[in-house]
């Protein structure tokens, strides 16, 4: 078997403030895609704190200095474009979706969120209450509890891959929080920006040059690499959540594993990169025909009412 | 790569096969269309569609179990399935140098399944498991209950999931049977999208199906029964988040007025510039999601819009607020911003679909299997630029019937003082507050 394909050509520079550009001309249709990855996730969330970075990723479209939240949506969506945000666990993208021919003035609405997010009360108010009611209605999804109990039994709570976001943990965020966790992180020194759409090299070049110019932030926090996990041969932990509204029992089991480091794979791809986990069977179960648990290890079980899916 | 340049070929044998030529990667997507679904089932059988759907993958003359997968994802691609109300779908993505591969795997699994007893047994428990899957969330389980208030009795009204005492016993001699019915080249439609030439996809077509035998029998279709009407229904649920359906019959996938009302849920639905999203959710601060969505299926539908709201919100205030925005419509029409606005984005939301093959082929077997002709994917824009104001109005006037109108309320089961203090304390802090674009509030 093999490929003629020869991947398209790219243009990868630096913009004077430290942000790095990858461009990739792509004539197949007339779409144009702006992907910016920043150094932070889920596991930059301090303890206590969970939910922190997707809350100032949220709240970024919600208004800035020179733009309303309503303006922003308006804008967008008259045009057809679409924001979007995928917030991981040591990395996030951030990116707009859009025309080629809105390209020119799409760019500055979106540059202009990352540059002066103007985190107003309300808007922080009502992003908060829309997680919290996300929240609740995830815990109606017993394979994401048992997951989410899965990795806080793996990696314990002193480890950020065992701390999920909660309630609590999103009503003890402030605005005084996100405003100092966007200072920290929201720079272009350690951020990467992928773009492709129909346009020519040099043309895309001066565009994105243009645009990401005038963003120069001198500091700017690295991703929190979290340590490997640890791991016990021979010792086994068996979490029990009791959830009695369900019919049916979810099993996530696994084991620490190895996690990414090759560089290059960072660069591109976003992968995690602390030692992760490997979910070797992952399955359901009716209630009824599960059987007895007989551990042969350490035991730690869990009876909630209501659940606590995040605890 | 034109729309226009879709190619199509009839068989002798009915086998219809439509290709469209896509460069830029080496890659071929190849999707099988059977024009058999849950409507199709009888009482007893309710799911055998879909259980179908799994012992495809589970043993052919040529294709031992699990091979199907096992093959295309060892030169690097994908297969997937589907089932639906009107029809079941197999998917495949590989380099196109593998199309005859996949071709011929189709062809083997299309008359030649062997139906193995322990498998099937197997796949049963597998099933059962998918269905309760489903059953656990609470709001999918009301959702298919507010179904019945749609279609009665109909097959429509059971998720392609079907029946749980019906899967748990249905005979592997009776799978058999609808397998021999509705599986054939008569009842099926190929696509494929990708780096190759239309010639090449017909002739691999001819070459693989070309010699099997039309054999469907047509189906008596079911008549939707059901009485015209309004409904209330309220159900308490283990979920924390009081939820309000407002739903209304809708026209079959195909009908005239099926484009009128995409349009209007994206006026009334679609994004934070959306009617309910203004009103109901930021201006009001009455839900804290709102959104909408047509379930439009072959011989009818359902038009629907929902809100998820604080406990400290009676369900009757939001349903008062999403009856008013419809109302507004029905009224007043749209704007002429929020024409363009819709206009603009299904063109943008078509441009992103074109870049993947997977996507054309999947739109194009839908059209073809599910709307009657696959043109009407590639018209539908025309129809879009060319549709007046004024058709909409009459459109939601004739749709959104307050004498039909469908409303379902999940009220959690428990209450949650939590959301309620929260919910409150938003209401009270952050609604009706005028926004400046400079010094916050």
């Amino acid at each position: 078997m093999k490929f003629n394909y020869v991947f398209p050509p790219m243009d990868e520079f630096e913009i004077a403030g430290g942000l790095k550009v990858i461009c990739m001309p792509d004539h197949e249709q007339s779409g144009c895609v702006v992907a910016l990855q920043l150094p932070m996730g889920r596991f930059s969330d301090p303890p206590g704190r969970e939910g922190l970075c997707e809350i100032t990723c949220g709240l970024l479209s919600k208004g800035s200095e020179g733009v309303t939240a309503d303006e922003f949506a308006e804008k967008l969506e008259n045009a057809g474009a679409t924001l979007f945000s995928d917030v991981g666990e040591e990395y996030c993208v951030l990116g707009i979706r859009m025309l080629a021919s809105s390209a020119r003035s799409l760019m500055p609405l979106f540059v202009e969120m990352l540059y002066r997010p103007q985190f107003a009360k309300e808007e922080f108010a009502r992003l908060k209450q829309e997680m919290i009611t996300g929240l609740e209605a995830e815990r109606t999804d017993t394979s994401l509890v048992a997951l989410r109990h899965f990795y806080s039994a793996l990696a314990g709570k002193e480890h950020p891959a065992g701390r999920f976001s909660s309630v609590q943990s999103l009503k003890a965020v402030s605005i005084a929080d996100v405003k100092g966790f966007f200072s920290d992180y929201f720079s272009p020194v350690n951020a990467l920006c992928v773009v492709a759409g129909d346009f020519d090299r040099e043309p895309l070049r001066q565009l994105v040059t243009a645009q990401f110019s005038q963003w120069v932030h001198t500091k700017g926090k690295t991703a929190v690499i979290a340590p490997p996990l640890q791991r016990h041969p021979g010792q086994a932990t068996v979490r029990i959540v009791n959830k009695p509204d369900v019919t049916q029992t979810s099993l996530a089991i696994g084991h620490a594993s190895p996690g990414e480091k090759c560089p290059e794979k960072t660069r591109c791809f976003s992968p995690t990169i602390f030692s992760g986990a490997e979910i070797s069977r992952r399955g359901s179960w009716p209630a009824s025909a599960l059987p007895a648990a007989k551990p042969t290890a350490s035991v730690r079980s869990c009876s909630l009412r209501p659940i606590s899916a995040h605890s | 790569m034109l729309l226009a340049d879709i190619a199509e070929k009839i068989y002798p044998n009915g086998l219809k096969a439509i290709a469209l030529k896509k460069t830029g990667t080496p890659v071929v997507s190849v999707q099988v269309w059977y024009k058999t679904g849950s409507f199709f089932e009888e009482r007893g059988a309710r799911g055998i569609s879909h259980f179908l759907e799994h012992m495809m993958f589970r043993g052919s003359r040529q294709v031992p179990p699990e091979e199907h997968a096992r093959r295309i994802n060892d030169v690097g691609g994908h297969s997937n399935a589907f089932t639906a109300e009107d029809v079941t779908a197999f998917t495949n993505s590989v380099p196109c140098d593998f199309l005859d591969m996949v071709l011929s795997m189709e062809a083997d699994r299309m008359d030649g399944l062997t139906f193995d007893p322990k498998l099937f047994e197997i796949e049963r428990k597998v099933i059962i498991e998918e269905y309760h899957t489903y059953m656990n969330n609470p709001v999918a389980k009301a959702f298919l209950e507010f179904r019945t208030g749609f279609y009665g009795d109909h097959p429509y009204a059971i998720s392609p999931l079907g029946r749980i005492e019906d899967v748990a016993s249905v005979s592997s001699g009776r799978c058999r049977e609808y397998y021999q019915r509705f599986y054939t080249p008569d009842n099926a439609v190929i696509v494929v999208v990708g780096d190759v030439d239309e010639a090449a996809v017909f002739d691999a077509a001819g070459r693989h199906f070309g010699e099997k035998t039309a054999r469907t029998r047509k189906a008596e279709y079911p008549a939707i029964n059901r009485r015209k009407g309004a409904d209330r229904m309220k159900r308490k649920v283990e979920f924390d988040v009081p939820v309000l359906v407002v739903g209304y019959p809708a026209p079959p996938s195909s009908h005239e007025d099926a484009v009128a009302l995409e349009i209007l849920q994206l006026v009334v639905a679609g994004g934070e510039t959306s009617r309910l999203h203004r009103e109901v959710v930021r201006r009001r601060s009455l839900a804290v999601m709102a959104g909408g969505m047509n379930h439009l299926l072959k011989n009818a539908g359902m038009s629907m819009f929902f809100a998820a709201f604080t406990p400290d919100v009676g369900a009757g205030r939001v349903e008062q607020a999403i009856n008013n925005e419809l109302q507004r419509i029905k009224n007043d029409g749209i704007t002429k911003e929020e024409m363009e606005k819709v206009k603009n984005t299904t063109l943008t939301n078509r441009i992103f679909e074109l870049y993947s093959a997977d996507n054309i082929c999947q739109r194009i077997g839908y059209s073809e299997t599910v709307e009657g002709d696959y043109r009407l994917w590639v018209d539908r824009l025309e129809a879009l630029r060319n549709l007046d104001r004024g058709r909409l109005v009459e459109a939601a006037r004739r749709w959104w019937d307050d004498a039909d109108k469908h409303v379902l309320f999940l009220e959690p089961r428990r209450s949650n003082s939590m959301l309620f203090i929260a919910g409150l304390a938003r209401r009270i802090f952050g609604a009706g507050r005028k926004k400046t674009a400079k010094g916050g509030t």
